[in-house]
């Protein structure tokens, strides 16, 4: 009981009549308090054995009375740790009192009670402690709450761990391992896998495992499950799910490679746009059920999951190889382009150039050797041999224009010198050119690429930026070759150039970039020129 | 000069042209066309057997080309004039080839009459270039007289310097060059003297200057005539 202040003795009966009346009232608050709390109010003797206990606390530890729970003798038994039961005493005996101390009481039943538990001291009236006295709140239910939100808490965590994979790489592989890996740590399992269905090879892929002795993965594994029916219709048919949240578990055997060992497994489908396209397998012990409640969502979930990023990667793959096959088959057009272009104009240079050039000296021989009546066809041979003449000059330029014979014979400075001194002839653009660093040819690939990319340039800034200086730089720094062409015209948004007229000669000359693994940058701003920046690497050692 | 004919050799790769070009000198009483060859590695075998005094050669030829051959020639046997007649007009390639001890430079519309004159300067020490081209060599070599830049200075410098060169343009500490490079901090310190030595720069706001106008830094607005 509390330590209720006893009233000064009474001075006159009927102030004690009345004192007596007012403590009965006191004394029955008091009783209405104790009884009617819904928390568990107790009182014990120093030594813990109970001196008062409210209903709740029989009630909420499952007592069929008072009686029946003073019969277990002392409070320390229906700690479920006797050490709380000690530290709680040993508190009060120290501080007089204890606060919010977080206690689980056994029930009658064997079950828990998750308290908050307040308690001080029952003082003697010599001053020692003769007892204690508590109040605790039964907050098992919001500490299963609190479960269920770590629960979910962690089941986000994994969800975005997976999503934050998938956002990072593109390697399905690298995001299955993850989520297997989360899955597990979520659980609390030690072995699992992930399965991929191949349907061209009727077969189920290992992906990702973890614990599981009996595979390796990338490999078609021994996995049999349980319901054949569901194995033949994931294998051979493209199974049309019905939609629904999360298909349902099913069972499987793991066998291990020599087929002595198997290891059950409790799986759950991966699926995308209603097709399956995998399943996770996990090795739960047989007391742990996790075809059932926040697990079984939790899988379900990351099985939808799952389903997504596959479907990513596989899309993601597939661009990935047209990406690559068309970089391929531009640079082979290029390739065969400038092959094509080398052939006929060394084939109209050598073949019919040097016709022409025999056919000439023939026609001096003849000249020569016409005797004096013959004079008049003189003027006949003179006419033939103009002609001759201009059409060999003609067929030089047609010849020359396809593909330049000093870039193979002389080299990229030689070869861009000409063409650019020619166009400069013929415009009013003033032209810039150097080459820094060469002191000896680089290969003919990257000086025929490098030709090609400023020739583009320059054509864009002839036709489009209305410039009146073009500067063209190439600097052979390491382990790079920095191509700089730049104008002062009016520029474009670099931003909306796929848009933009000079969009196909920017993206061949990017295209051309990319055959030699270079790096292509563009700045243009309206008004304020266009720049192109290419750096080329290359293979030489570092100390030559 | 004896009464010896001039001993010539013709190189390239056109039948139609060496049966012409044969024809044409064949009429000089005192020329004799003594081979032929029709690629550029048959004219430096056979040249060195036949021992003609001037070869008559072509540029564009299978194999080896007549640069090349007459490169290799030059060195083999330096007193054997070459007379260039090729297609090409362009001075680089006149500049090439007279700075490999060419003798001549024709083009192929020449007349029959230039080309008799070239053999004849040729056989004087002369150098007879076609007219039409002469005015762009002279050009081409005032051009060429002025006097050597800072660029033609980087291109001494070696790809390890080049490398560090352009890393400190760009602005990264000697720490940060040698962490990348897998060198020492006092490896760099060499290289960067020796890059300010070979460009003959004397602090490092010139280096980095130098860089820009090289190109080799991106710099965003970068004044269009620096």
């Amino acid at each position: 009981m509390t330590r209720i202040k006893q009233p000064k003795p009474a001075g006159s009966p009927v102030d004690v009549c009345k004192l007596q009346e007012d403590l009965k009232d006191s004394e029955s608050r008091y009783r209405c308090l104790f009884e009617g709390s819904k928390d568990m109010i107790f009182i014990t003797f120093k030594d813990g054995s109970f001196q008062d206990v409210n209903q709740a606390a029989v009630e909420l530890l499952g007592y069929d009375s008072k009686a029946d729970l003073f019969s277990v003798g002392s409070a320390e038994k229906v700690y479920h740790n006797t050490m709380h039961w000690k530290v709680f005493q040993k508190q009060i005996d120290r501080d007089g009192f204890v606060k919010d101390f977080e206690a689980k009481f056994r029930k009658k039943d064997g079950s828990l009670l998750h308290c908050l538990l307040s308690g001080n001291a029952v003082w003697g009236k010599d001053g020692n402690i003769i007892g204690y006295q508590g109040i605790a709140k039964d907050i098992t239910a919001r500490m299963d709450a609190i479960r269920n939100f770590r629960q979910r808490h962690h089941e986000l965590l994994v969800l975005n761990s997976v999503a934050f994979a998938m956002n990072k790489t593109h390697d399905l592989n690298a995001v299955l391992e993850i989520a297997l890996k989360k899955a597990l740590e979520v659980l609390e399992l030690k072995a699992g896998a992930i399965f991929l269905i191949d349907h061209d090879k009727h077969i189920f892929v290992l992906k990702s495992q973890h614990g599981l002795p009996a595979a390796g993965t990338g490999k078609s594994s021994q996995i049999q499950l349980h319901d054949k029916a569901l194995m033949t219709s994931l294998l051979e048919e493209d199974l049309v799910l019905i939609p629904e949240p999360i298909f349902p578990p099913f069972k499987a055997v793991l066998l291990s490679p020599d087929g002595q060992a198997s290891i059950e497994l409790t799986c759950f489908l991966i699926t995308a746009k209603e097709k399956a396209c995998g399943f996770l397998a996990l090795d739960a012990p047989p007391d742990k059920d996790i075809t059932s409640g926040q697990d079984f969502h939790l899988l379900g979930s990351l099985g939808n999951f799952l389903g997504g990023a596959i479907e990513n990667a596989s899309l993601l793959q597939t661009i990935a190889r047209h990406r690559e096959e068309l970089k391929g088959l531009t640079a082979r057009l290029f390739q065969s382009q400038e092959l094509e272009r080398k052939r006929i104009a060394r084939e109209l240079h050598d073949e019919a150039g040097q016709a022409l050039t025999g056919i000439n000296f023939t026609m001096e021989t003849i000249e020569k050797e016409l005797s004096s009546e013959l004079i008049h066809i003189k003027e006949h041979i003179l006419d033939v041999k103009k002609q001759i003449n201009r059409t060999y000059h003609e067929m030089r330029r047609i010849s020359y224009r396809l593909h330049p014979s000093i870039l193979s014979d002389l080299g990229l400075e030689p070869a861009l010198d000409v063409y650019l001194a020619d166009i400069s002839k013929h415009s009013d653009l003033k032209i810039d050119f150097k080459m820094v660093g060469f002191e000896d040819r680089v290969n003919p690939e990257i000086e025929s690429i490098l030709y090609r990319i400023s020739q583009e340039a320059l054509t864009n800034t002839l036709k489009h930026a209305a410039a009146g200086h073009f500067k063209l730089s190439i600097i052979k720094s390491y382990p790079q070759i920095i191509f700089l062409a730049e104008d002062d015209g009016i520029g474009f948004d670099a931003g909306e150039f796929r848009g933009h007229q000079q969009a196909l000669g920017l993206l061949s000359m990017r295209e051309r970039a990319a055959m030699l693994g270079g790096k292509f940058t563009l700045r243009a701003s309206p008004g304020n020129g266009t720049r192109i920046r290419i750096e080329i690497p290359i293979k030489e050692s570092a100390y030559d | 000069m004896t009464d010896q004919p001039i001993k010539i050799f013709l190189a390239d790769d056109h039948t139609i042209v060496r049966q012409g070009l044969a024809k044409l000198l064949e009429a000089e009483p005192h020329i004799k066309v003594i081979g032929e060859a029709q690629d550029g590695r048959e004219a430096v075998n056979k040249v060195q057997k036949l021992n003609p005094d001037i070869v008559i050669m072509d540029i564009a030829m299978p194999l080896l080309n007549g640069i090349e051959a007459t490169r290799q020639i030059k060195k083999l046997l330096p007193q054997t004039k070459i007379i260039i007649l090729s297609m090409h007009s362009h001075d680089r390639y006149i500049s090439e080839l007279i700075s490999l001890g060419a003798s001549g430079y024709l083009l192929k519309d020449s007349t029959g009459v230039e080309i008799v004159k070239a053999v004849s300067a040729a056989m004087k020490g002369d150098v007879y270039l076609s007219p039409s081209i002469s005015r762009r060599v002279i050009d081409d070599y005032l051009s060429l007289k002025k006097t050597s830049t800072r660029e033609d200075l980087y291109a001494k410098l070696s790809n390890r310097e080049r490398e560090v060169f352009q890393m400190i343009a760009e602005g990264h500490s000697t720490k940060k060059i040698s962490d990348v490079l897998c060198v020492s901090p006092s490896t760099v310190k060499t290289h960067r003297a020796n890059i300010m030595e070979k460009l003959q720069l004397d602090n490092i706001t010139q280096l980095i200057q130098f860089a820009i106008r090289l190109g080799i830094v991106d710099v965003q607005n970068q004044d269009f005539d620096s």
